[in-house]
């Protein structure tokens, strides 16, 4: 589709060798999928935003980074900053800084607005972020930090933000109601989407210490009330980290990489692939790690109503690599892997804009950007560099990991 | 901080802070070559110079002693901050984790050595200065060149050597110390002896809250309203140590020395300043000696035609970590890990000629490691190291000052295993040899008497720890395929230490070159999972200038400046900076003695002030997170009363109240205040 970018001029400063200034601008209309794609790239100590079209253009790099800020007790950003699964619907670029400080990150594209944050809790892993409405928002905490002194700030639940205020205005309990599908474990909070009124939070259960672990479970939060309605649990399937929601609205995907018991090697026995159907809340498909012969990642997407995408874990100590796998929902028997040969943990996030026919896959190097056709079945990628110079050459390792879209 | 970064607090040890005095006195200094001496290896300084050096003066070295040990509230790392290329990473007080590099090395590529036994540990090749006592320290040398093939390996980072030294007198002698964040501490000791035997003894005991005031920014660092001033907690420390040396003459031709060093901490483990740990306790427990008797083919003491010396030392150190409510990213609630290294030296010294010294020697090293995350011990390790080594020093003109070469060679054999290997990739308990070859070669040219023209090269290997090989925790495993870090590093320099009339000025000026391949990184091989492995290559060019200029024994004003450009490679073939190195740094210091004359109440006062900068510089990889630029101020008096009996001092650090940090996440003190007195009977 047609796009217009405006890349002003500090951006265009940006993508050169010189220090980015604290916010650059960049004005693109909104289309059917949003404004753009931004893509997290790091090398698990710093972070860098890259901005691309849809149409796999390159809009701005180093748009913002741990270098838009001063370094204190703390880095602007951090090392550990992910996108939230859902675009946002207010036009902002948002960050999750997971940890250790666990922040929230707005950034407004069009400069009209200064960086804004917020203190979501040191310690709590806020794993995800998605806008129920125009002034709330959900972000699901992983962990919890008993020694907050601030209740609000205590994590391993969902936290409710008040986007007028840029404040925490409250908190959703899921572990009552986890504890009882699921005895003895508690729920860790990880990725959430928003299905119309309501938004489903996936989580992965341990038990004490992490030693152990149970099913996961999906959550069904009303978005009006902000109170648990449904926990459907996942049986056999633990170590749920990603959700998906599918193009028509139907049904909910979920990757779970199984179990990895403190060890390198995961069991694949709890690994897999669940598909829920929205409607009656129940899990309509299963497919088991086994079929893909590695462990879901932590990214799943629907490149049609029919289709999912799913990246697999490698590991060097199995000298095994990481892959993208595209399956068929009717016919999971048979995933077809469209990369594989991959360095483990080099493929990241995939995400797909269905209504602008592409589907874009983080790896070491670039951003894939597949074209997709009405079914749902990918094209040959063209390959993307969201990096700036500056990092490309400062770090070998820094490399393109998460995406989000605004 | 990276994981590796993470690693260092698990090998901690313990020791530091407080009032520490006892200085041991010097010693009349000699000049003459290096031998090995009462704690391992003691080298010679030369006359009275300005700006002394080790006399291995090939090589660029930096020897502090005197007055700048005995600081109330000083630690090694305030000590040594103001030389060049001294690269600092301070977690806290100075009772928490303290590591040094020389000239973009890490702190693993830095071996530091006290008393002639090496403190680097065995997880991540650390060695944790917080541990390591000012008291009862004669003096320490930087090598910031290739260090001395006699005290180990060669090093990276060239070498830092701690020389304890005793009394000189015998004396009783106590005191004790006062300062902010309520550190305390109290010491005795007692000297005595004859001409023939003579054996020291000291204890002390430290402590201190260390609830110093931070300011928490939250992690929103766009957004500083949010951002709050927290007072650290459970940063408690409290140590207590043993510090014991002796000598004695055995007949006509031999000696013996010793020295034993004991200690125990109890601290608190904050983590990091944004989400602290309260409950997190660790106790640290290290004892290490040594013994070295030497026996002279002479029976005059200055004859050295021909000398046997042979020393055995060991270590034995324990950390114990608490952490019950999982604060710290360990992932266990108890953590045990356990080393000791034990070894034998055998060094032959001969004078055949007048102008060629030799010394051939070897060792042989037994280090063990074991980590218990909780229960049974879940990683056993050990190494068995052969060395030999020898070393030439010919001086061809009549005065040996006017042109020296040297030449040392090492080839080591080094052989690790594991009889347990949770931590390993697989369950093969493979048995590794490795050959370890290292040459130092270098010359010294006197031109004109105070002015020397020096260089040397060296190849040095550092091999891995058996942490790296083996496995330090469930999440950080080991890899036993890891080939030892290697590389060429060459220096030139020239110095110039000379004084005319009442009037003293030294300088000294060094470039170097260093380069470093199949550098030892961590890398993510599984979920959670990260391993060592042989992916980096470094280069590290620099020049290192100092200056002090000396007015009687009244004025001394001194500096140093040192650039450095420190590059790792990429995989693009581009040079990266390496980080938490500076380009710049540089220091200044002025100081005023005061003698008055004899029967007078005070008999000696100084006063002085210094500051150390460091210019901003890269936190990571990436280099796009930017540690803002250091400057420290400090200022210090002392007064000798009574003909130096009773000595009253007082310092105050970071005049500035400067909020700083080496790493990210770990805020270092403000302002602080510090008092000591020391009483000496004799």
């Amino acid at each position: 589709m047609k796009r217009r970018a405006l890349v002003l001029a500090p951006v265009l400063m940006l993508a050169c060798d010189t220090p980015v200034t604290p916010q650059g601008t960049l004005d693109v209309p909104e289309g059917p999928c949003g404004h753009a794609v931004y893509v997290v790239s790091t090398d698990y100590q710093s972070s860098e935003i890259g901005v691309i079209g849809f149409d796999g253009a390159v809009l701005a790099k180093g748009f913002v980074s741990d270098a838009s800020g001063t370094t204190g007790l703390s880095a602007p950003l951090s090392g550990d900053v992910v996108a939230p699964t859902t675009p946002t619907s207010s036009g902002d670029v948002v960050l999750i800084g997971r940890t250790p400080s666990g922040v929230l990150t707005w950034v407004d594209p069009t400069g009209a607005q200064p960086i804004r944050q917020l203190a979501l809790g040191a310690g709590t892993n806020p794993k995800d972020y998605v806008e129920v409405s125009a002034t709330k928002a959900y972000v699901p905490r992983g962990d919890i930090n008993e020694n907050t002194e601030n209740p609000l700030e205590r994590g391993g639940d969902v936290a409710v933000v008040d986007l007028d205020a840029r404040a925490l205005e409250g908190t959703i309990d899921l572990a009552g109601a986890v504890a009882k599908v699921v005895p003895g474990f508690v729920a860790h909070p990880e990725r959430i989407i928003a299905v119309g009124s309501a938004a489903f939070v996936v989580a992965p259960t341990y038990g004490p210490g992490f030693e152990t672990s149970g099913d996961s479970v999906l959550v069904r939060i009303d978005a009006s009330t902000d109170d648990v309605t449904d926990v459907i649990v996942l049986p056999g399937l633990r170590g749920c980290l990603a959700l998906a929601l599918s193009p028509d609205a139907t049904g909910i995907a979920i990757a779970c990489s199984g179990t990895f018991g403190g060890g390198s090697d995961p069991t694949l026995d709890d690994g897999g692939v669940a598909v829920v159907d929205v409607a009656t809340r129940s899990i309509a498909t299963t497919i088991p790690a086994t079929t893909l012969g590695r462990p879901p990642g932590f990214a799943i997407a629907w490149s049609s109503n029919e289709r999912l995408l799913v990246p697999v874990f490698g590991s060097k100590d199995l000298h095994t690599d990481d892959a993208l796998f595209a399956i068929d929902v009717a016919r999971p028997e048979a995933p077809v892997a469209l990369i594989d040969g991959e360095t483990p943990f080099t493929l990241g996030e995939v995400r797909c804009a269905t209504a602008c026919g592409a589907c874009f896959l983080t790896t070491a190097d670039a951003v894939l950007r597949f074209p997709l056709d009405a079914t749902g079945v990918l094209g040959p990628p063209s390959s993307i560099d969201p990096r700036t110079p500056r990092t490309k050459v400062l770090s070998p390792k820094f490399s393109p990991k998460f995406l989000g879209v605004y | 901080m990276s994981r590796r970064d993470l690693l260092v607090p698990i090998c901690a040890l313990s020791l530091a802070l407080g009032a520490r005095s006892a200085r041991a006195e010097e010693p009349k200094e000699t000049s003459g070559g290096a031998s090995l001496g009462e704690e391992g290896i003691d080298v010679t300084v030369e006359g009275d110079r300005l700006a002394p050096r080790a006399t291995d003066e090939a090589v660029a070295s930096t020897v502090i002693k005197g007055d700048a040990l005995e600081a109330p509230g000083a630690s090694l790392a305030d000590v040594i901050a103001r030389a060049p290329s001294v690269r600092l990473t301070r977690t806290g007080s100075s009772a928490d984790v303290t590591t040094a590099g020389l000239r973009g090395a890490s702190t693993a590529e830095t071996p530091v050595y006290l008393g002639g036994v090496r403190l680097n540990d065995e997880i991540s090749g650390a060695a944790d200065l917080s541990l390591v006592p000012l008291f009862w320290l004669k003096r320490v040398e930087l090598y910031r060149g290739n260090g001395p093939v006699a005290l180990g390996t060669i090093g990276l980072g060239g070498a830092i050597s701690l020389v304890p030294g005793l009394p000189t007198h015998n004396e009783l002698r106590f005191g004790g110390g006062l300062g902010s964040f309520d550190q305390h501490s109290m010491f005795a000791a007692a000297t005595g002896g004859t001409s023939v035997a003579r054996a020291g003894i000291a204890a002390r005991y430290e402590g201190g809250s260390n609830d110093y005031d931070y300011v928490d920014d939250r992690g929103t660092r766009f957004d500083a309203s949010d951002d709050v001033t927290r007072r650290r907690r459970n940063a408690d420390a409290s140590l207590g140590e043993v510090f014991t040396m002796g000598s004695a003459d055995l007949g006509e031709r031999g000696s013996l020395r010793f020295v034993f060093n004991t200690l125990s901490r109890e601290q608190g483990v904050t983590g990091l300043g944004i989400i602290p740990a309260l409950h997190s306790r660790a106790t640290t427990r290290r004892n290490l000696g040594s013994i070295t008797a030497t026996v002279r083919c002479a029976t005059e003491p200055d004859d050295e035609t021909c000398s046997l010396e042979s020393t055995v030392f060991a270590k034995v150190t324990s950390y114990y970590l608490r952490d019950p409510e999982l604060e710290l990213p360990f992932g266990t609630p108890a953590l045990a890990i356990d080393g000791a290294e034990g070894g034998a030296r055998l060094v032959f010294h001969a004078e055949p000629w007048r102008w060629a010294e030799l010394d051939v020697g070897a060792d042989q090293i037994f280090d063990q490691l074991a980590v218990d995350p909780l229960g049974p011990v879940d990683g056993r390790a050990h190494r068995s190291s052969s060395r030999a080594f020898a070393t030439a020093k010919v001086t061809p003109l009549k005065d040996p000052k006017k042109l020296a070469f040297d030449l040392a060679v090492s080839v080591g054999s080094s052989r690790t295993g594991a009889t347990l290997f949770a931590f390993a990739p697989d369950d093969r308990s493979p048995n590794l040899t490795f050959l370890s070859p290292e040459v130092r070669g270098g010359v010294r040219w006197q031109p004109v008497k105070g002015f020397d023209v020096y260089a040397s090269g060296a190849r040095y290997v550092r091999l891995p720890t058996l942490g790296e090989t083996y496995g330090a925790s469930e999440s950080v495993l080991g890899n036993p395929a890891l080939l030892p870090e290697r590389g060429p590093s060459v220096e030139a320099g020239a110095a110039l230490d000379r004084r005319f009339g009442s009037i003293g000025v030294a300088l000294d000026g060094t470039f170097f070159a260093r380069f470093a391949s199949d550098l030892i990184s961590y890398e993510r091989t599984s979920f959670a999972i990260l391993r060592p492995f042989n992916i980096g290559s470094a280069r590290v060019l620099g020049g290192e200038f100092t200056g002090a200029f000396a007015l009687a024994k009244t004025v001394r004003v001194d500096g140093s400046f040192t650039v450095t450009d420190a590059r790792g490679a990429t995989n693009s073939g581009a040079l990266a900076p390496l980080p938490f190195v500076a380009t710049y740094a540089g220091s200044a210091g002025l100081h005023f003695a005061f003698s008055a004359p004899p029967r007078s109440a005070m008999q000696r006062a100084t006063i002085g002030s210094s500051f150390v900068y460091r210019s901003p510089r890269p936190a990571d990889p990436g280099g796009l997170i930017v540690l803002p630029a250091q400057l420290q101020w400090d200022a210090d008096a002392a007064i000798e009363l009574a003909g130096g009996a009773v000595t009253l001092r007082g310092r105050v650090a970071n005049i500035l109240d400067g909020r700083t940090t080496d790493a990210v996440g770990y805020p270092l003190p403000g302002r602080g205040f510090y008092f000591s007195t020391e009483t000496v009977m004799r």
